[in-house]
């Protein structure tokens, strides 16, 4: 009765759901990839293209509407072609700005693998997310958006894929792979000879696995990471991060000072 | 052309960022999740080397499914997906055997070049 209940204070359950949405002028691969991404979260809910480019709160809003939270915002910038994508954490934050790159779709003929639709995957993150504490908060959005929660109702019950999220050069890289439980044939595996060794004690002495990508790539470039959701003080911002539009400027001022130089 | 990084001002509030995460971050276990944490770091020297780094993420992902397996066996879960369970995939049966038609154009050329 009620002296068990008080006794040992049950965990609240682990529920995420999440409202993947766009900007306006989205462009096919950077829609193709957002699409990719619901298709891996049967807890995610998808919503209309976000009419305001200036007002982006209102994804909040959105998200109660839609007892979503978490929330993706995939924002397009058409002038340098940018995508940016949002990763927050409805309504009280934090939330973290992207700028994605190296995007490969799962419709490349290169990426062989398949799963269920809706299957829960293995996350997997690098050593590296839990050494600094921008990394930390990176870590705990990703899982509340990536890792499919046991409570989601459209989830497989059986595991069929992992999502690799590993950091190299300060960026985060997302690799999608389908396990398949047969050793992996020798054309298939990436080994080369310096590893060899290491392959193969593993192929003798672990469960016999292989991986088959199933798509889609992408990187991300942690930019800033708000206090609110969509709002709020800044915590941190990425000092290697630069912006398309300075590319392209110091670009022209060096082509200007090039004319310069030849004309004085 | 070469970008010369500029200096900036930059923030990174360390306690901050530790008072949010403790804010939010959710108290659960590896089946509430699935989420794992690779304990060795990855060795890549040079990340614009695409078949080292591909290699070092290949070889996370694969310690991470083949730890997963023991931990779900370990619980007496079921891991693996029948041969007899169907259900809808992820990407559809023809852009399947497009993928499988590409596989075998591809070897084919090669037979046919040496």
């Amino acid at each position: 009765g009620d002296g068990e209940a008080t006794e040992e204070a049950p965990r609240p359950p682990y529920k995420q759901r999440v409202l993947v949405l766009s900007s306006r002028g989205i462009s096919q691969r950077q829609r193709h990839l957002m699409n990719d991404l619901t298709g891996l979260l049967p807890h995610a809910k998808k919503d209309a293209k976000l009419d305001s480019k200036h007002q982006l709160p209102l994804v909040n809003e959105l998200c109660d509407l839609s007892s979503c939270n978490n929330a993706l915002f995939f924002e397009a910038r058409r002038k340098y072609n940018d995508l940016y994508l949002w990763a927050a954490k409805a309504p009280n934050g934090p939330s973290i700005r992207f700028h994605v790159l190296n995007t490969h779709t799962m419709d490349e003929l290169k990426m062989t693998g398949n799963c269920l639709k809706g299957s829960r995957p293995i996350v997997v993150f690098d050593k590296q997310f839990d050494e600094s504490p921008h990394f930390k908060v990176i870590k705990e959005v990703l899982m509340n958006i990536f890792a499919v929660p046991k409570t989601a109702r459209r989830a497989k019950p059986f595991v069929d894929h992992v999502l690799n999220i590993s950091i190299a050069d300060g960026k985060i890289w997302f690799r999608n792979y389908q396990i398949l439980d047969i050793p992996p044939a020798d054309t298939e595996a990436p080994t080369s000879s310096s590893t060899g060794a290491k392959g193969k004690a593993a192929k003798q002495d672990g469960p016999k696995m292989s991986l088959n990508e199933i798509g889609p790539r992408f990187v991300l470039q942690p930019v800033k990471i708000f206090e609110g959701s969509f709002n709020g003080a800044t915590l941190y911002e990425n000092k290697e991060f630069v912006p398309s539009s300075s590319v392209a400027g110091a670009y022209k001022n060096a082509r200007a000072s090039k004319y310069k130089g030849r004309k004085g | 052309g070469d970008i010369v990084p500029v200096e900036r001002t930059t923030v990174n509030d360390k306690a901050a960022l530790e008072r949010v995460l403790a804010s939010f971050k959710s108290d659960t276990t590896f089946f509430d999740t699935l989420t794992l944490t690779n304990p060795k770091s990855l060795a890549i020297t040079d990340p614009e080397n695409d078949l080292e780094r591909e290699l070092e993420f290949y070889k996370q992902a694969l310690w991470a499914a083949q730890h997963a397996e023991t931990l779900f066996s370990a619980a007496s879960l079921p891991f693996h997906r029948p041969e007899d369970y169907f259900a809808e995939m992820l990407k559809t049966d023809a852009h399947m055997s497009t993928i499988r038609q590409s596989l075998l154009d591809e070897s084919a050329g090669i037979k046919a070049s040496e």
